[in-house]
């Protein structure tokens, strides 16, 4: 479970969230909303322990995620809103490497790819030559084969069509279904059960 | 049901595998990448005679120093790649959050750093130094302080990289802050190859550059390591 407790977070010295308080536990799809520019990166980033936040905690199995980080690293799969695949890298290289990392089997990269809706000849090309929405799908290609319980998604669905839109909806359902959490933000509307937080400009 | 789920990291060889082929690959995709410092030092080193007096003992005084100066000149230059597409490209988010030592992966990335770009300069010091007329005995030192001294300065490099990852432009900023870091490397550096010409046993620098360097390697990784985290953002 992840459990945001009073979390606070500023830019400079400007308020930009909180304070916040909300839990998502296992079985929950939860979808942060808000404006552009309200800190929904900002807090993204506080979830996974890149960001300390200036006030409150975020813990991860009643775990501090900043000061004892071990835990949640061991079971997040986090994909940043910018996040495609080293440009000078094929589909195939990018995403063996992001799962060599975590420790997850390397050999079904190729096939996460195909399942994601990358075929052909665009496995085989360099990343930077695919369009946004393809080198999006390098990097969403990883939830096809995490064992990662916690999936912490920044902006997922931005560049895709609506047919992977939808697909990968389906993956979020399913991922909950089996017990996982699944924090997103994202502007538009989730097209499956999820429990929205709105954030609201400071 | 997802009890099974809470993975272990990989073993430190696999970590080191995957990010040592990675490494490798991207060196040789992005050749310009690698020929760029080259060529900036073969321009600093092709310059500097046509400013002076191009006489064969004014242009051996000066090689020691022009050599490493380009070196160090390169080495800046190629410092921009150790982070700025990772970050770019959400690379440098995976590293953060995944269950793996950083310091690690980033030792990993230094040394193949090193032996791409460190092992090309290591060769072009020489030809640089004989070209100046240096006599064989100092180029042999020429060689030896650039192959250890290059681990030296990328390594500082990788630290004041790490520490600038989220400053827009923050080229100016890490040539600021190595320009004070550098010195020693570059004293000890020149000066072995200054002194093998004056006619004084070049040994003791070299040493000092090889120590300084080993030092520098062993403490930059995990210092990057708590600049990128404090610098992510």
């Amino acid at each position: 479970m992840l459990q945001l407790d009073d979390v606070v977070l500023r830019r400079g010295r400007k308020p930009l969230i909180g304070p916040l308080s909300a839990s998502c536990s296992g079985g929950t799809v939860t979808h942060l909303r808000g404006p552009n520019g309200v800190g929904k990166t900002t807090l993204i980033h506080a979830l996974v322990g890149l960001r300390e936040p200036d006030g409150g905690t975020v813990r991860w199995q009643g775990e501090d995620v900043f000061d004892r980080p071990e835990s949640l690293r061991r079971s997040l799969c986090f994909i940043a809103h910018d996040a495609s695949g080293s440009g000078a890298l094929t589909a195939v290289e990018s995403l063996r490497f992001v799962l060599a990392l975590n420790n997850e089997p390397v050999e079904q990269a190729a096939d996460a790819l195909r399942q994601t809706g990358l075929r052909g000849r665009s496995l085989m090309q360099p990343v930077r030559t695919l369009s946004a929405g393809q080198q999006r799908r390098v990097a969403l290609a990883r939830l096809v084969v995490t064992k990662a319980q916690l999936w912490v998604l920044d902006e997922p669905l931005n560049a895709l069509d609506d047919a992977s839109r939808s697909l990968l909806c389906q993956r979020f359902a399913d991922h909950a279904a089996a017990g996982g959490v699944v924090v997103v933000t994202s502007h538009q509307p989730l097209p499956i059960d999820a429990r929205c937080i709105d954030l609201l400009s400071a | 049901m997802h009890a099974a789920s809470i993975c272990c990291p990989p073993s430190p060889v696999k970590l080191w595998i995957a990010v040592w082929s990675r490494e490798w690959q991207l060196l040789f995709r992005q050749l310009q990448d690698l020929l760029q410092p080259l060529v900036y030092f073969a321009m600093v080193v092709m310059i500097v005679p046509l400013g002076t007096d191009p006489s064969a003992d004014v242009l051996a005084r000066l090689a020691p120093a022009v050599v490493w100066m380009a070196v160090v000149l390169a080495v800046v230059l190629s410092l921009d790649r150790l982070f700025r597409d990772d970050a770019r490209d959400g690379t440098l988010a995976v590293l953060l959050t995944a269950p793996t030592p950083l310091w690690w992966v980033l030792l990993a990335k230094l040394l193949a750093h090193w032996l791409g770009l460190g092992l090309l300069l290591t060769m072009a010091a020489p030809l640089a130094g004989a070209a100046y007329g240096l006599a064989a005995p100092a180029v042999g030192v020429l060689l030896l302080t650039v192959l250890a001294g290059s681990l030296g300065l990328m390594a500082l490099g990788m630290v004041a990289g790490a520490l600038t990852v989220g400053v827009r432009n923050g080229g100016v900023l890490v040539a600021i802050i190595l320009l004070p870091l550098y010195v020693p490397l570059l004293v000890f550096g020149a000066g072995a190859v200054g002194a093998v010409q004056s006619g004084f046993e070049g040994g003791g620098p070299v040493y000092f550059v090889a120590a300084l360097s080993v030092l520098y390697a062993t403490l930059a990784p995990p210092l990057a390591a708590v600049a990128l985290r404090l610098s992510y953002d």
